[in-house]
């Protein structure tokens, strides 16, 4: 893992892409245990020696050391479960289908039971899943429809690394969508 | 997902088609995520999406690295529905990688699974270095 993460973060808007992909690399970071440099910019990027990445997801990755997929069932099933909030999650949180969504997430968190958090210690697939699902999560009222879910979710906002980065992110939130 | 599958068969048979270093890693990654999002859009979007590939292939060869990768691979897989849509005139960069994998991956693997598209290279402009 990293020692050290820059970021940059503009004000953000909660529900909202770039509020989503600041809690997924802010709580990378500090699940990897790294120092955070975070300044202002126009977009979330995690800046790098020669270049700066927009995709959340990479950036998670590069901060957990994880690029590499060495086919061993754990890349596999991360892989699977990264791609399923990737390709279908997220697309239908931002197309406001937020059921759907919570269904698909569920049924993830079953199938691929073995890379969610059981323990509050938190994996890649902890990091993003709680970045892409957690303004759903936060607001949602019918808890027992997703039990599992709910029980990961719940498990997970436990941890230092969550609670420190919640911290971080909410105070880039901009004064216009606070006072909504 | 597709994607993922892709990745395994790639680590258990070919793994330099993933990137052999992190840096090699983490730009064929970034493609990876372009092939994901390309999926979820509308044959409108698709065309958008790909002219700007278009304005990246002008100066390379292959979309990642300065070869065949499985970027290039599920790029061409999830394009070859849309192959009436590249034209000379609008894509001619698209146009020219899309024959360049066709023949590499396609032709002379004999993979029936894609029609061959005949393509006139007349036009298509040499890649830009």
């Amino acid at each position: 893992m990293v020692t050290a993460v820059k970021i940059t973060l503009p004000k953000l808007t909660p529900s909202t892409k770039p509020f989503a992909n600041a809690v997924k690399i802010v709580l990378a970071a500090h699940v990897a245990g790294a120092k955070l440099n975070q300044t202002a910019g126009d977009s979330v990027e995690l800046v790098l020696a020669d270049k700066s990445l927009t995709d959340a997801n990479l950036a998670v990755k590069i901060i957990l050391d994880l690029v590499s997929f060495d086919a061993s069932n754990t890349s596999l099933l991360q892989s699977a479960a990264l791609e399923q909030e990737e390709a279908v999650i997220t697309p239908l949180i931002f197309k406001k289908k937020t059921t759907e969504a919570l269904q698909i997430a569920e049924q993830a968190v079953v199938k691929y039971s073995k890379v969610f958090s059981k323990d509050g210690k938190l994996g890649i697939v902890d990091v993003i899943y709680y970045g892409a699902l957690y303004d759903v999560l936060q607001a949602n009222a019918e808890k027992e429809k997703y039990s599992a879910l709910t029980a990961w979710f719940e498990r997970v906002s436990k941890a230092e690394a969550v609670e420190k980065a919640i911290e971080v992110v909410k105070g880039q939130i901009s004064n216009k969508a606070a006072k909504k | 997902g597709a994607v993922t599958i892709a990745k395994y068969f790639a680590a258990k048979n070919q793994p330099e088609l993933l990137g052999s270093s992190k840096t090699e890693q983490v730009e064929v990654e970034e493609w990876l995520s372009w092939v994901i999002a390309l999926k979820a859009l509308e044959k409108k979007q698709v065309v958008a999406t790909l002219k700007k590939l278009d304005a990246h292939l002008s100066t390379r060869t292959f979309v990642a690295l300065n070869r065949l990768t499985i970027a290039d691979l599920l790029i061409f897989a999830n394009v070859h529905k849309f192959s009436k849509e590249i034209k000379v005139t609008t894509m001619p960069n698209v146009l020219r990688w899309f024959d360049l994998i066709q023949n590499v991956a396609v032709k002379n693997n004999n993979i029936k699974d894609f029609d061959l598209i005949e393509i006139n290279l007349k036009d298509v402009p040499e890649p830009v270095f």
